[in-house]
Order: C-alpha cells, then sequence, then structure tokens
C-alpha cells in the first residue's frame, strides 16, 4: 500500500473528440491529504470532466494525473485508485444499484472481494459515519434526496478511501438535504481526514472549503482561499458565477467609501465591521 | 381570471393505513397579475396544491375557484379550464419528446386544435417569450441543447398554449447560476410585458425577493403565512421554526437591530439595505 | 402512492417456508410441477392439494392470496375446460345433441387438466408469494452458476434483474410524473379508439425511455466508479446458508412425490 495520498495533476489536457475543444486544457493542481478543496464553475466549465479525471474514469488526452501515486494512466491501478479515490454524482437515483440500502453499501465491497464477515463492521461504520444506520434494511426508493445521497456516501466510505470526489453532489436537492449532505461531508473531512473534492456551482458552499478552484472554459482562473477568491467580484461576475451575497454588498459598499476590511463572506463577518466602522453612541 | 382555493384538503391513500394528509383547509386568492410565491420544505403540500390548481388531483374536499367556477364541478369543461393555467412542472426538459424544439412547443397548441398558421405563430411567439432565438433554435433537436436551454424550450411549451395563469414548480432547480439568471429574468419579463399572473414555488429565498409581490408560507400542507416579501422575511424566527432561511440581507438586518442600530425591522434587498449601511457610516463619520 | 407499491406478489411476512433457502424453494417448486404432472387420479390430486393448503398455512399466506393468482388465467382454465370437454373422444356418452358430444372420459379429461394447470399456477404462487425478488435472483444466480463454463451469463443476468427491480418503483414514478405535464399540456390519453391511444402514448414514451437511457448511462458510470468489474472475484454480503428446516423441506417433498409415484402405480 502506498502512503502518499496527495493528488498531482500535471499540464493536463482532456478532449471528448479529436478536434473538438478541449473541456479540460493545461491544468495543473495539487491537492494535499485531508483538504478540503471545492472547484466551482458554471456548467459545461469543465469541472465535471475534471472530477472524471481523478476516477480514472477518462484518461487525460495529454499530461498526467497522479492519484495516491497512482497514474490514471496505467491500467493495471485502475482499481487502485477508483478504491483510493471514492466518487460520488450529481442525480441520487441513479447511483444506487441495490433495493436494500445496505446491501447498495456493500457492493463496492463486493466489488473489491472483501469477506461477507469484514463486510458486515464496514458497512455498519460506514452507515453509522453518515447518520443512516436506521434505514440499513430501508428501501432506497423511499428515502429522501439527501438520505440518498449519505447511502451513497456510505457506499464510498465503506471502502475505505483517502479521497472522495463529489461531482455536483447537491444540485438537485433541495436547501435542506443540501445543508445535511455538505456536514457530512465536512465531518468526514474533520473527523476521519478525507481528502474531499467537492464540485458545485453554489458559492455559498465553495465559502466552506478550505480552498476554491475557479475553472472556466477548461481552465483553472483562480484558486486560494475562499475569502481571497470571492473578493474578486468582477472577475467572478465575467465567468457568470455570484459570489456570496455579503461579499457582493461588502465590495458596493466599499466602492462606496467605507473601508470595509477584505474577505468578508458571511452575515456575522458583516455585521462586525459595521461595528467597527459605525460605533453605536453609548448615551442611548 | 382569479385563482381561489376554498378549504381544499388533500389525503393520499385515502381509508389505508398509509394516509398522509397532505393539504390541510388551505384557502387563498390569486389576483390578475400578480406574481405570488410558494415557499416551504419539501413535503409541506406545495407540490401537491399545484396540481390541485389545474384539476390534475381532484380535492379530498374543499374547492378549486378558477374565475369563480369549480373546477372540478359537474357542468365544467375541465379541458377547456386547464388550458387557461399553464402549469410547469419540477424540471420540465424531462417532457420533452419530438425531433425539433418548435414541434415540441406545437404539441400544446395542436391539443388545443388551432391551425396551422396559429400554432405557427404560437411557436414563435413563446420561442420569444423565454428568450429562444427562433431561427437558430426551431430546427434543432430539444436533445442537443444546453440544460438551461431545454428548460426554456420546455416552458415554452407550456407558455405557447397562451395561459392567463402560469404556475411553475421549481423553475430554477438544478441550474447554475447563469441558467438560473436567464429563467429568472424571462420570468420578470413575461410578468412585466405580458402580465401574465404568475404563481412560483421555489426553494429560493433570493429568487422570491427578487420576483415576488406576494408570498404564501406553508408548512406540513397548512398556510403559516402570507404576506409581501417585506412582510414575511422580517419574521425570520417564525421561518427558521419551520426550517426555512430568509435573505441574507433580511438576516443581515435583523443581527445589526438587535445591536442596537436604527434600521427599519423590514429591509430584504441588498440595494436597500447599501444605502441604510451608508447613511449609518456617513452618521458616524459626523460625529 | 405510487410509493407503496409492493414488488412482483410477494407477501412480506415471517414463517418458516419464507425462511427457506431460496435455491432450495426454487428445485422444490420444479420437483412438485413434475409431481402435479405424474398425478393420475384424484387420490393423487387430493395429496397434491393437502400439500398445497398445508404448506400456505405454514407460510402466514392467506390461502385467497393463492386463488388471486388464477384470477388472470380465469379465461385460459374456462377453456381448457371445454375444450376438452367437447374435443375428447370416449365410449361412455352422457349428452348428445347436434354436433355436441359430452363423454364420460372427456369430463374426467377436462377436470384432470384444469386441475393441472391451477396446480402449476398456485405452486409457482407459492414461491413468489414467499420468496422476495431479490433473493430469488440470487437463488437463480447461483443454481445457473455452473453454466458459467459454457459462458452462460448467470451473474448477468441476476444483476440485472436486481436493477431492474430497484428503477422499478422510480420509473413508475417518473412515468406519472411525465404523464401529468403531458396532460398538463392537453395530451389525452384515454379517449379514442386503439391507434390513436397509441399515439397518444409517444408523448409519454420517448422522455421516458430519453430518461431511461440517462440513468443507465449514469449507473454504469457509477457501478464502475465503485470498482465493479463483473461477476469475477466478487464476494457478497448475503450469502446462502442450508438449514435443519431446508433438509426437512426437501424429505416432504421427497416423500410427496413417493406417494404421487405410488398412486400412479397402485390405483
Amino acid at each position: 500500500m502506498k502512503s502518499d495520498t496527495r493528488i498531482r495533476l500535471t499540464d493536463v489536457t482532456y478532449t471528448y473528440e479529436e478536434g473538438a475543444a478541449p473541456a479540460v486544457s493545461k491544468v495543473s493542481a495539487e491537492i494535499e491529504p485531508g483538504e478540503f478543496v471545492a472547484v466551482l464553475g458554471h456548467n459545461g466549465s469543465g469541472k465535471s470532466t475534471m472530477a472524471k479525471l481523478l476516477n480514472a474514469l477518462y484518461m487525460p488526452t495529454e499530461g498526467t494525473v497522479l492519484v495516491c501515486g497512482y497514474d490514471t494512466k496505467n491500467e493495471e491501478y485502475v482499481w487502485e485508485i477508483r478504491q483510493r479515490a471514492g466518487m460520488i454524482f450529481q442525480n441520487p437515483d441513479n447511483q444506487i444499484v441495490t433495493t436494500v440500502v445496505k446491501e447498495d453499501v456493500a457492493f463496492g465491497l463486493e466489488n473489491l472481494g472483501v469477506p461477507t464477515d469484514e463486510m458486515i463492521p464496514r458497512i455498519e461504520s460506514a452507515l453509522q459515519a453518515v447518520r443512516m444506520s436506521k434505514y440499513a434494511d430501508s428501501a432506497p426508493h423511499m428515502l429522501s434526496g439527501g438520505q440518498k445521497q449519505r447511502v451513497a456516501i456510505a457506499g464510498i466510505l465503506a471502502m475505505e478511501p483517502s479521497v472522495i470526489i463529489a461531482d455536483e453532489a447537491t444540485a438537485m436537492l433541495d436547501p435542506s438535504g443540501r445543508k445535511e449532505v455538505l456536514e457530512t461531508m465536512r465531518r468526514l473531512n474533520r473527523q476521519k481526514a478525507i481528502t474531499v473534492i467537492w464540485i458545485t456551482h453554489f458559492m455559498e458552499e465553495a465559502a466552506q472549503a478550505d480552498r476554491v478552484l475557479v475553472i472556466t472554459d477548461g481552465e483553472i482562473r483562480l484558486s486560494g482561499k475562499p475569502a481571497e477568491v470571492f473578493d474578486q467580484v468582477d472577475a467572478m461576475r465575467e465567468m457568470h458565477l455570484d459570489v456570496p451575497h455579503m461579499t457582493a454588498l461588502a465590495g458596493e459598499l466599499r466602492a462606496a467609501g467605507m473601508p470595509l476590511k477584505k474577505g468578508v463572506l458571511t452575515v456575522e463577518e458583516l455585521a462586525e465591521e459595521v461595528e467597527r466602522l459605525c460605533p453605536l453612541k453609548q448615551s442611548t | 381570471m382569479p385563482i381561489e382555493a376554498v378549504h381544499l384538503t388533500h389525503c393520499y391513500s385515502e381509508g389505508s393505513a398509509f394516509r398522509t394528509v397532505a393539504l390541510d383547509d388551505v384557502s387563498f386568492r390569486i389576483d390578475d397579475g400578480e406574481f405570488v410565491g410558494i415557499i416551504g420544505h419539501t413535503g409541506s403540500g406545495k407540490s401537491t396544491l399545484v396540481q390541485h390548481l389545474n384539476g390534475l388531483l381532484k380535492p379530498s374536499s374543499g374547492q378549486v375557484l378558477i374565475d369563480g367556477e369549480d373546477l372540478n364541478g359537474e357542468h365544467v369543461n375541465r379541458r377547456e379550464l386547464r388550458q387557461r393555467i399553464g402549469l410547469v412542472f419540477q424540471y420540465p426538459e424531462y417532457q420533452l419528446f419530438e425531433e425539433t424544439v418548435a414541434k415540441d412547443i406545437a404539441f400544446g397548441p395542436k391539443n388545443q386544435g388551432l391551425s396551422e398558421n396559429e400554432i405557427d405563430e404560437r411557436v414563435r411567439y413563446a420561442m420569444e417569450c423565454v428568450h429562444l432565438d427562433y431561427e437558430k433554435y426551431a430546427e434543432r433537436s430539444p436533445f442537443e441543447l444546453s440544460g438551461g436551454q431545454m428548460r426554456r424550450a420546455a416552458i415554452a411549451g407550456v407558455l405557447a398554449m397562451r395561459p392567463s395563469v402560469l404556475i411553475l414548480d421549481e423553475p430554477t432547480a438544478g441550474l447554475d447560476p447563469r441558467g438560473r439568471d436567464r429563467v429568472l429574468s424571462m420570468l420578470e419579463d413575461l410578468h412585466a410585458k405580458e402580465h401574465v399572473t404568475t404563481l412560483m414555488v421555489s426553494h429560493s429565498m433570493d429568487d422570491m425577493a427578487r420576483l415576488a409581490t406576494r408570498l404564501i408560507v406553508m408548512s406540513e400542507g397548512k398556510i403559516v403565512a402570507q404576506g409581501t416579501p417585506r412582510e414575511i422575511f422580517s419574521q425570520e424566527k417564525m421561518m427558521t421554526s419551520i426550517g426555512l432561511d430568509v435573505p441574507d440581507a433580511a438576516r443581515l438586518c435583523r443581527v445589526l437591530r438587535e445591536k442596537g442600530y436604527d434600521l427599519p425591522a423590514d429591509l430584504y434587498r441588498l440595494d436597500e439595505l447599501k444605502e441604510h449601511l451608508l447613511r449609518l457610516w456617513k452618521e458616524a463619520k459626523t460625529c | 402512492m405510487l410509493n407503496n407499491i409492493t414488488m412482483g406478489q410477494y407477501y412480506p411476512v415471517d414463517s418458516k417456508v419464507h425462511r427457506l433457502d431460496p435455491r432450495v424453494k426454487l428445485i422444490l417448486t420444479i420437483v412438485f410441477i413434475v409431481a402435479v404432472f405424474l398425478a393420475k387420479t384424484f387420490v393423487g390430486y387430493a395429496i397434491l392439494f393437502l400439500f398445497i393448503y398445508g404448506t400456505a398455512r405454514l407460510a402466514n399466506v392467506p390461502f385467497k392470496m393463492l386463488l388471486r393468482g388464477l384470477k388472470p388465467l380465469r379465461l385460459i382454465l374456462i377453456l381448457t375446460f371445454l375444450l376438452n370437454l367437447f374435443f375428447t373422444s370416449g365410449e361412455t356418452v352422457w349428452v348428445e345433441f347436434w354436433i355436441i358430444r359430452i363423454t364420460k372420459e372427456g369430463f374426467l379429461q377436462a377436470l384432470y387438466y384444469s386441475i393441472r394447470l391451477a396446480f402449476l399456477v398456485i405452486g409457482t404462487s407459492l414461491l413468489t408469494l414467499t420468496t422476495s425478488p431479490v433473493s430469488l435472483s440470487d437463488a437463480i444466480e447461483i443454481l445457473l452458476s455452473p453454466l458459467k463454463k459454457i459462458h452462460f451469463p448467470a451473474h448477468e443476468l441476476a444483476m440485472m434483474m436486481t436493477i431492474a427491480l430497484r428503477f422499478i418503483p422510480t420509473l413508475l414514478e417518473e412515468t406519472d410524473k411525465i404523464m401529468k405535464a403531458q396532460m398538463a399540456r392537453g395530451a389525452d390519453f384515454e379517449s379514442g379508439n386503439l391507434v390513436k391511444r397509441a399515439k397518444a402514448m409517444v408523448p409519454l414514451l420517448v422522455p421516458l425511455f430519453v430518461s431511461a437511457f440517462r440513468r443507465a448511462g449514469d449507473l454504469a458510470m457509477a457501478m464502475e466508479s465503485r470498482c465493479y468489474h463483473g461477476g469475477e472475484g466478487r464476494t457478497r454480503l448475503r450469502v446462502l446458508k442450508l438449514t435443519r428446516n431446508d433438509g426437512i423441506a426437501c424429505l416432504v417433498m421427497a416423500g410427496l412425490l413417493a406417494l404421487i409415484i405410488l398412486e400412479g402405480i397402485l390405483l
């Protein structure tokens, strides 16, 4: 087993058909173990293609993708890579294979050839980690979207990956489902030190990551801490992406002359800044 | 053509162990030219309600009145009434089926029994409404469009029937910011220029803050609040108690007011909040 | 609501019969079918009936449920009876007028064939009522796995069954949604003649197929990313183990078969 859990992309280009414009073009990036990285971009920006490159579902046309030390181009390592870098997808309905929750969690383990008596504790602890233990015997079609996605996460978790790639896992969920799935992933990131690559077009979600990569036309345009990235309001708008409301408001206030600090993301942060700049008179 | 719900109640699986009350004594009225938003958690009964408004579901008790006529009454031409209420379902692009965009949009008008000329006119009108260029897209396969374009083509399929009331269930779900913005500005235009009465179900408070003139808040099959966005969004406690958020601007306003700042209680738009914050700052500077 | 539909006709209660190994149940059902064909006399049929009745009691399945399985076959049953009644030649003529001739032999044969057919249906119903479709597909996979040597896709077949079962509720829900959406656009699925109605299905079927294909593509990718690479080297969460009860069931069935054969020789 290799202990290197880094992901490294070097000059990666991917083209769907020969002659077509590349979906991903000359991307280089490095993702450290235990990081929570958000990849932000609109539909067609190349972010989903990038996700599939990390899971050896696609091979790069040019450049190399190293996942935990394995080159995705080497077919021998495909299963190693997919076990270490698990992936959850957008549509909660289309990634659950069986008719009972716990059997779906077992699906990956069965494929890996894990002995039956070893499977049971792994399934139990995976379901516990996503707080779905009480649904172990339920039928997936009776669950809510957020619950289905958590089952999908458990299915990956049981395979004991070092990295989980979430390809727009919240795009089809309602606000509470979205919260529930993102919180689950953040908890797994903190408690189990699992690297998370969170692909999304929701800026509120990207704002909670350790680092944001903004991708447009297959290229990484911006990269950095959420506060640094979102402060570039104009650049973001140009790429048809939103910034958090409070960051946008702070930007406008700053443009009107108010000397707010940089990197305001949340309501609380902006409230603090207002307090600093407009102190209340104590007399009243 | 006003729509009215009178003590509307709907139970699924009536008379079995699975009986669930999806709508519980719901009453409201929507007048011509309004843009009403229905907000609520998943399972609050929004989708069930919407399906009642054009007769796809029948109430267990209570009535739906369209222009004063009971939609489920005995001597009512339900097909005719239904056509005057355009219903756009969640993820409407999944209902596209024709070879070309134009043919798909023509499906509704064709069912209405219109002439070729009229149908063609309707298709052009509907495509213009949803900001899809006729020359460019009419002859394309709907399955080749981008996600946002497919959604707009599907909405055009409903608009082509020239409904007096347009009902949309989560029209921006699953779209990226650009796609969402296109759909919203299209709805904005439609309401402003064509004066189509619109009823929109959405989870997104931002969408609501931008478009709705009135909001209906639902929880567990009941209406818990009705009012202008200003009235609704200033009740953050009530909203969070049923699992809903208010726009960030309304929340910032509440936080600052609690700290003692002099702000109106009912701000919910970023632009108005900006003016007030600049005023506060200028006042602070002058002392 | 569509969500609450039960799969196939599985009757989800707990019983000794439900807990039998599905492989055993599948094989015993086949043996039972053989027994039905071997039975020659009313005594034999009475024994078979007693066996069915006893098993149903043991399985906590109401006898009514078993008879319900016959309902769709009413027409075929009646037809079988009538055809045999009228077209069997025999010597003891009971009724004769115009071209109709009913003989004792014809009557008996008609009765035998109808009973046989009814028993076949009830016997297999017993299997499907007491075995969930998932265990059934497991059993089929294991029983057919020796055929893998001649490249028979036993695992693939079972996987297909599992996936089909998983997606039936999803696709039913989707059908309901698309149907309503097209109705909101003025589609009419209910009136008109057969041709018109078939045509009216196009706006329903095309989106349904498009969606099924999209789901299939998504699912294939999700399965691959979870290391699915066919049946080779795969372990299973559900392991089927034979228990004492399975042995007893086999003995009972052997006894039944012996009785039926004896009956055929002696009577």
